[in-house]
């Protein structure tokens, strides 16, 4: 087990048009997307949705196997997904039938959509984050719920803990790393044995990181109050997100097409 | 003599805690010196530099940055804003995951205009000689690095002192080497003054003056020269003196007449080669 | 005499078929007589915490061998644990891996994982306790609530309690005051003087190991730079130098008088030989 190997919400950085619109209005769209995937409903809302996701892909210049990646941990679910489907959907034209389970072209179909879905959702997602530093991420779900404000949501702090957390977790992981270290050194074993006694194994490992994370968020908490920190109140932004008219105008326009492939899916293109 | 920190008779004890880890201690830094604070671990002077950022307030005794009484609420920020610190373990006051965003942090909490903020982190990072880093991710960059970092945020906020609290205690040699050069700098080229917090001799040699406190007490205080003569009392604080004076000492006692001051190894070598050809 | 420990040939590559390709140990060999205490020097990323994970099979080796008293310590991937037990290492800062209520209990984690029975664990815990000086009132004390110095000796005896046949200590007093490092190093050199153990001490300080260390192997850019006696070592200064380390202060300060012409060895490193140097020289000279 190699903890060092995991990535979270992984960044790569770039200039390309897709890095450098507006964030809030990635987070946006890739919501709408995600609507616009499960509005959709014939082959050609599909095919559209699959087009739009391939050509986003392209400008990113993130390469089609890094988003592979991105939807490969989760093919356990797209399996028993289709099974599911494969399986429950109601049909007329039976294709296969023994005992209880039974195939239909339908239940195929549907199978099919879902898969679709799933990986089309998933790879959207994942371009957001490729392309959209942990930052700009934070940065733009804090202006995105200012209007929260008003009823005394603590946006910035929300946000503040985010980003924090997002820069402890490396440092943690590496931590991790370490402690397990030191107690294989002691001879613990982390590998064998059954649940209860690999749960119990943990503990060796999970005392120390909590006490250090504990510490951690005491030596930070003071090093920001040495650093002036005083809440959201009066902060100003070395990078404040600023939309260019040229985001306009792509928000606009991805999301009349959404709502035009959103209709057409409605009456069952 | 222009003070910039002043502590009058300060006391201090930890709530729950038996025994005070600073008793009735007196200290006055000047504007624009480099003074090294000089202790075994638990002799209290963690504790002093919290005192100088108002952190902690003193039991008795007052504690004044540039005038202001550190007890005094309505001065707080300013005298955070003055008085920038630094501690021992790099990673944990670092905030961002971007190099910038971190060094950004303290002008952006003090309401600094974007623009400026802009030139104070470009000019901050190209004191502590990290320009080429402004977009990395902190985590990826050495103790020294990293340390270096936490400095230019500390110079961000444009600060009258900064005070730092071990901060080459985890430190590689070249990284405590980089992170005394950046201080020189700082000192020399901007006219920052230096508190630095330390239990190693080398690095108090670099100072102009060198105070050392043992069990919440100031014991002994003067120029580096002076302080590292006193070879047996600083023994008695479980500090030691530097390994050249030690030698030089060793050679006094078997009569060979060598002055203590000579610290540096050039300077060493040449008072052992003087005594020696008389 | 039949070396402890062997390492042969040793190589690591990290991320190997990837644009990020290091090698991080690079062809590394050497061997450990039984008893001997080594100090190992490097700066960051010399490639030095590498090795030392491979001699208690942490990490495996991408190629070559260690071996402990002849026998290659992967020859049954089965009992890399027992190796674990015959091989202690003390990890930098040891005190933030401690975990258990009391003091006992943590230094107890290791000799229970080796299967003993109470009374062979009880009789090591409080053996190790002992060695690294501190005394029975400790014992049902919670290790957090101690001194940082303390911390750091219950994490070394919970590796001592092992009983191991090699001890290797990364960064043993990193942090510590003067007489702090002063007091740690000597209960080693106690702890070694009475067992026999072969003791490894990981530094990226001369100063520290100088003094006490049979022989220094010096790290750079993963592989063996120099092996030697600390004087031979300190005799090739200018190439200790070049690879960003440092000799210690009265090896400077006698390279300096060797440079004025003075007779005197410029590799002295210990004060008491550099005073008895100086002493007979002026001696010499008045005859």
């Amino acid at each position: 087990m190699n903890l060092s190997n995991i990535t979270l919400g992984q960044y790569f950085p770039g200039d390309s048009a897709v890095h450098r619109l507006d964030p809030r209005y990635k987070i946006v769209l890739t919501l709408l997307y995600i609507v616009t995937l499960f509005l959709a409903g014939g082959v050609f809302s599909y095919l559209v949705c699959a087009a739009i996701l391939l050509v986003v892909i392209f400008l990113s210049r993130i390469s089609l196997r890094m988003v592979a990646k991105s939807v490969a941990p989760i093919g356990v679910l797209i399996l028993i997904t289709a099974v599911l489907n494969i399986f429950y959907t109601p049909g007329e034209n039976i294709l296969w039938q023994w005992w209880v389970l039974k195939i239909t072209t339908e239940g195929i179909l549907s199978a099919i959509r879902m898969i679709a879905r799933i990986i089309m959702l998933v790879a959207g997602s994942s371009i957001l984050t490729y392309t959209t530093s942990p930052i700009q991420l934070t940065d733009a779900i804090e202006s995105l719920l200012s209007p929260l404000r008003v009823i005394r949501v603590p946006v910035h702090e929300i946000s503040m803990m985010m980003s924090i957390a997002l820069r402890f977790i490396p440092t943690l992981i590496e931590e991790a790393d370490k402690i397990m270290s030191a107690q294989k050194a002691r001879g613990a074993d982390f590998e064998s044995g059954n649940v209860f006694r690999r749960v119990k194994a943990m503990i060796p490992l999970l005392v120390p990181l909590f006490i250090s994370a504990f510490r951690r968020a005491d030596e930070l908490a003071l090093a920001m109050e040495c650093r002036c920190y005083n809440g959201g109140k009066g902060r100003t932004r070395l990078h404040k997100l600023k939309a260019a008219p040229k985001d306009h105008v792509i928000f606009f326009t991805v999301l009349l097409l959404f709502a035009a492939i959103s209709v057409a899916g409605r009456f069952g293109y | 003599m222009d003070t910039i920190l002043r502590c009058e008779h300060a006391a201090f004890h930890y709530p729950d805690t038996d025994g005070a880890v600073l008793h009735d201690l007196s200290l006055s830094i000047e504007r624009g010196s480099f003074t090294a604070v000089l202790g075994h671990n638990g002799s209290g002077k963690s504790t002093l530099a919290k005192l100088f950022n108002a952190i902690l307030l003193p039991d008795s005794g007052k504690v004044y940055v540039d005038g202001m009484d550190t007890s005094d609420e309505a001065h707080l920020f300013d005298i955070r804003r003055r008085i920038g610190m630094v501690f021992q373990n790099p990673d944990n006051q670092i905030v961002s995951s971007v190099v910038e965003e971190d060094v950004a942090f303290a002008a952006e909490n003090l309401g600094v205009p974007p623009d400026e903020i802009r030139r104070r982190v470009d000019d901050a990072l190209a004191t502590v000689g990290m320009t080429e880093f402004v977009r990395h991710a902190p985590h990826l960059l050495s103790g020294g690095q990293k340390q270096r970092i936490a400095i230019a945020g500390v110079i961000a906020m444009e600060p009258d002192c900064i005070v730092l609290d071990e901060p080459t205690a985890m430190l590689d040699p070249a990284g405590r080497r980089d992170v005394m050069q950046t201080l020189h700098r700082l000192r020399n080229e901007l006219g920052i003054t230096v508190v630095l917090i330390t239990h190693h001799m080398d690095e108090a040699l670099q100072a102009d003056r060198v105070v050392v406190i043992s069990d919440g007490r100031i014991v002994l205080d003067g120029a580096p020269g002076d302080v590292f003569t006193h070879c047996d009392t600083l023994a008695s604080y479980s500090l030691s003196a530097p390994e050249t004076v030690l030698l030089l000492s060793a050679l006094q006692d078997a009569g060979l007449d060598v002055p203590l001051t000579a610290m540096t190894p050039e300077a060493c070598a040449d008072a052992i080669a003087a005594a020696l050809s008389e | 005499m039949n070396a402890k420990l062997t390492v042969e040939n040793l190589c690591h590559v990290y991320g190997e078929n990837t644009p990020f390709r290091l090698a991080a140990l690079d062809d590394v060999s050497f061997s450990v007589a039984p008893g001997e205490l080594i100090g190992i020097i490097g700066h960051t990323g010399s490639g030095k915490s590498t090795l030392i994970s491979h001699m208690n099979g942490l990490m495996k080796p991408t190629s070559g061998r260690i071996l402990l008293d002849g026998a290659d310590i992967w020859a049954d991937p089965q009992k890399i644990r027992d190796i674990r037990f015959r091989v202690g290492l003390v990890f930098q800062y040891p005190e933030h891996q401690l975990f258990e209520d009391t003091v006992y209990r943590d230094i107890a984690f290791g000799p229970t994982n080796m299967g003993l029975d109470e009374d062979a664990v009880r009789e090591r815990v409080e053996e190790a306790m002992e060695f690294v000086g501190l005394g029975p009132e400790y014992r049902n004390r919670s290790p957090f609530e101690l001194s940082g110095g303390q911390k750091r000796r219950v994490a070394i005896a919970g590796v001592i309690a092992m009983r191991p046949e090699v001890l290797i200590l990364d960064e043993l007093t990193a942090g510590l005051d003067p007489r702090g490092c002063q007091e740690l190093l000597g209960e080693i050199c106690e702890f070694r003087r009475r067992t026999g153990c072969t003791v490894l001490l990981v530094s990226h300080s001369m100063d520290e190991v100088a003094e006490v260390a049979d022989r220094i192997l010096v790290m750079n850019h993963g592989h063996v730079e120099m092996f030697d006696a600390p004087g031979k070592v300190f005799a090739e200064a200018e190439r200790i130098e070049a690879i960003g380390l440092t000799v210690p202060a009265v090896t400077k300060v006698f390279r300096l008088l060797a440079d004025r012409g003075i007779p005197v060895n410029p590799s002295i490193f210990r004060r008491a030989d550099a005073l008895n140097a100086l002493l007979s020289l002026r001696k010499g000279g008045r005859l």
